[in-house]
């Protein structure tokens, strides 16, 4: 199962505070794809089962893209 | 490195009947050493099946706040069951020694049996200070020596026939001396630094209800196990079984922690 089917939704108040565990500046969310996206650091981070996996090696590379 | 640090399923599934009763008697101790009071924002690194988050929670009420982290998905989804009714505590994956929240956001953050394992302790610590607001206090409980821990004894009897674990189980105990948390407290800038220590010893109705958890995998006790043959890991039984001088009836065992806490 990818993370984008059926995601559980995130706590809104939790993606409010999470800032990029690198660079510590904002994240957006990424509805479409369930991730939260640093464009500082150039990755974006999964969401699984509604738990931010804040994790730089389990971070995908915006230059994927 | 993640891999040694990430408990797997079966470890997150028994650590809670292995450790769990521990743990939270320790609990209260390292909430009285953080000052933890009704309304305030808290965040529990390296929560585990979110032990001390729950009982934080209860302290800070209706109208404070728990984040909850730990780095291993396995934990945190135990964490966030035991956590779930409540609509004002919140669960990631985090890596303690880099966090994704901002500065200068909690009243307290609290480590419960956990700061040992980081890689770079005082990394944690220097994360911990960034993320409390100034006049805000960090707690953490460490093991102090494998004698008087409830299964690091265990561990380096296990340590004989596991090449790796010897050094990893003496990791687990290499922050137990009060001037060793207390300087890596003061290098990552807190003030107002204190220790204590706590003791307890836990009385179990058999062996089995001891042991049994670790056999069937939990902990870091567990999972050592697990790698192990059949024949080694009864002859490991047989001698814990002895230290413990198991008579067939209730058995005790000592557990003794290290608490060291800061004002940022």
């Amino acid at each position: 199962m990818s993370d984008t089917d059926n995601p559980v939704p995130v706590d809104p108040r939790l993606l409010e505070i999470l800032v990029c565990p690198l660079t510590k500046t904002p994240l957006t969310y990424d509805r479409a794809r369930n991730e939260l996206v640093s464009r500082a650091a150039g990755l974006a981070y999964p969401i699984r089962d509604g738990i931010p996996i804040m994790l730089p090696e389990e971070a995908r590379p915006l230059d994927e893209d | 490195m993640a891999e040694e640090l990430s408990y797997r399923a079966e470890a997150a599934a028994e650590y809670d009947r292995a450790f769990s009763h521990v743990s939270a008697y320790f609990v209260p101790f390292l909430l009285r050493a953080a000052r933890l009071g009704p309304g305030q924002r808290v965040l529990d690194v390296a929560t585990g099946t979110g032990i001390a988050a729950e009982a934080a929670l209860r302290v800070v009420g209706a109208d404070g706040s728990i984040v909850a982290t730990d780095l291993s998905p396995e934990m945190i989804e135990k964490a966030r069951q035991r956590l779930d009714k409540a609509s004002n505590a919140f669960v990631a994956v985090e890596d303690g020694q880099a966090l994704s929240l901002p500065d200068e956001s909690f009243d307290v953050v609290l480590c419960s049996l956990g700061l040992m394992f980081f890689p770079d302790p005082l990394r944690g610590l220097f994360e911990f200070r960034r993320v409390l607001r100034p006049g805000g206090r960090a707690a953490v409980s460490v093991q102090t020596t494998p004698n008087r821990s409830y299964n690091g004894w265990i561990n380096v009897i296990i340590a004989r026939h596991v090449p790796g674990l010897a050094e990893a189980t003496s990791r687990t105990f290499a922050l137990g001396e009060a001037t060793r948390l207390q300087s890596l407290f003061r290098e990552a800038g807190f003030t107002d630094i204190e220790t204590c220590t706590e003791k307890h010893s836990f009385t179990l109705p058999s062996f089995d209800a001891f042991y049994g958890p670790f056999e069937r995998g939990g902990a870091s006790t567990g999972q050592a196990l697990a790698s192990l043959p059949e024949e080694i890991r009864r002859g490991i039984r047989e001698e814990v079984r002895r230290d413990l001088a198991d008579t067939g009836g209730p058995i005790e065992v000592e557990m003794e922690i290290r608490i060291g806490s800061g004002r940022c």
